[in-house]
């Protein structure tokens, strides 16, 4: 249960931002390019030093129902590197984006794992904590690769 | 039979597959990889918040 909620909670970040464009996003030039590059580096970063450099403490994270856990560090580093590539080509820009939020909702139960653990010397944060932190990421980069939701747009009464 | 060296209280610790001095030192810092998570998390939060300032004060 207390899995549900977060993943919840992630999975309505996602919706409420579909929900706030309805198919009309703006975009906002050079300061979407730095944010692409901001939200692409935690998972360049991740992917390459966590899920590659440091297999063994990212798998000992992962839930033990998941089976292969090895495989499943290297797989989300590859997708994790390759969602940051994809957000820099325009044609893949926007399905990036939508991918990688979902990918941040389907690697968060590693984090509630993890959540308050000392793993590698280092102390997780508590899963409210870590919660917050994955709702603002997946709404930065929602932002980075849509970029700013407008539903439809109210006409001007002049 | 029990072990004499071992401490009648010690329980046995959940493991997690997660051995934190194994774990350590074999690859880069864990703590500088985190912080330069954090540190584009908070840039990438920064640079949001200039974005949509504008938008939310227009009305």
């Amino acid at each position: 249960m207390h899995y549900a909620i977060p993943l919840l909670l992630l999975v309505l970040t996602i919706v409420a931002f579909f929900a706030m464009g309805r198919g009309h996003y703006a975009d906002f030039g050079v300061s979407q390019v730095v944010l692409r590059v901001l939200v692409a580096l935690p998972l360049v970063v991740s992917g390459v030093l966590l899920h590659f450099f440091r297999m063994s403490v990212t798998a000992s994270i992962i839930p033990p129902v998941f089976p292969a856990r090895p495989f499943l560090v290297v797989l989300t580093g590859v997708l994790e590197i390759a969602g940051a590539i994809s957000l820099f080509v325009p044609r893949l820009r926007r399905a990036a984006a939508f991918w990688i939020a979902i990918m941040m909702v389907a690697i968060f139960p590693a984090n509630i794992f993890a959540a308050g653990k000392v793993v590698g010397g280092l102390q997780f944060p508590s899963v409210p904590v870590r919660l917050a932190m994955q709702i603002a990421y997946v709404a930065l980069v929602l932002l980075a690769g849509y970029g700013i939701p407008r539903a439809a747009s109210k006409p001007r009464g002049d | 039979m029990s072990d004499p060296h071992r401490d009648p209280d010690q329980r046995e610790q959940p493991t997690n597959d997660s051995d934190d001095t194994s774990l350590q030192g074999q690859g880069p810092n864990l703590i500088l990889i985190y912080s330069l998570i954090a540190l584009a998390m908070a840039a990438a939060i920064g640079i949001a918040l200039m974005i949509v300032a504008p938008f939310h004060h227009r009305g």
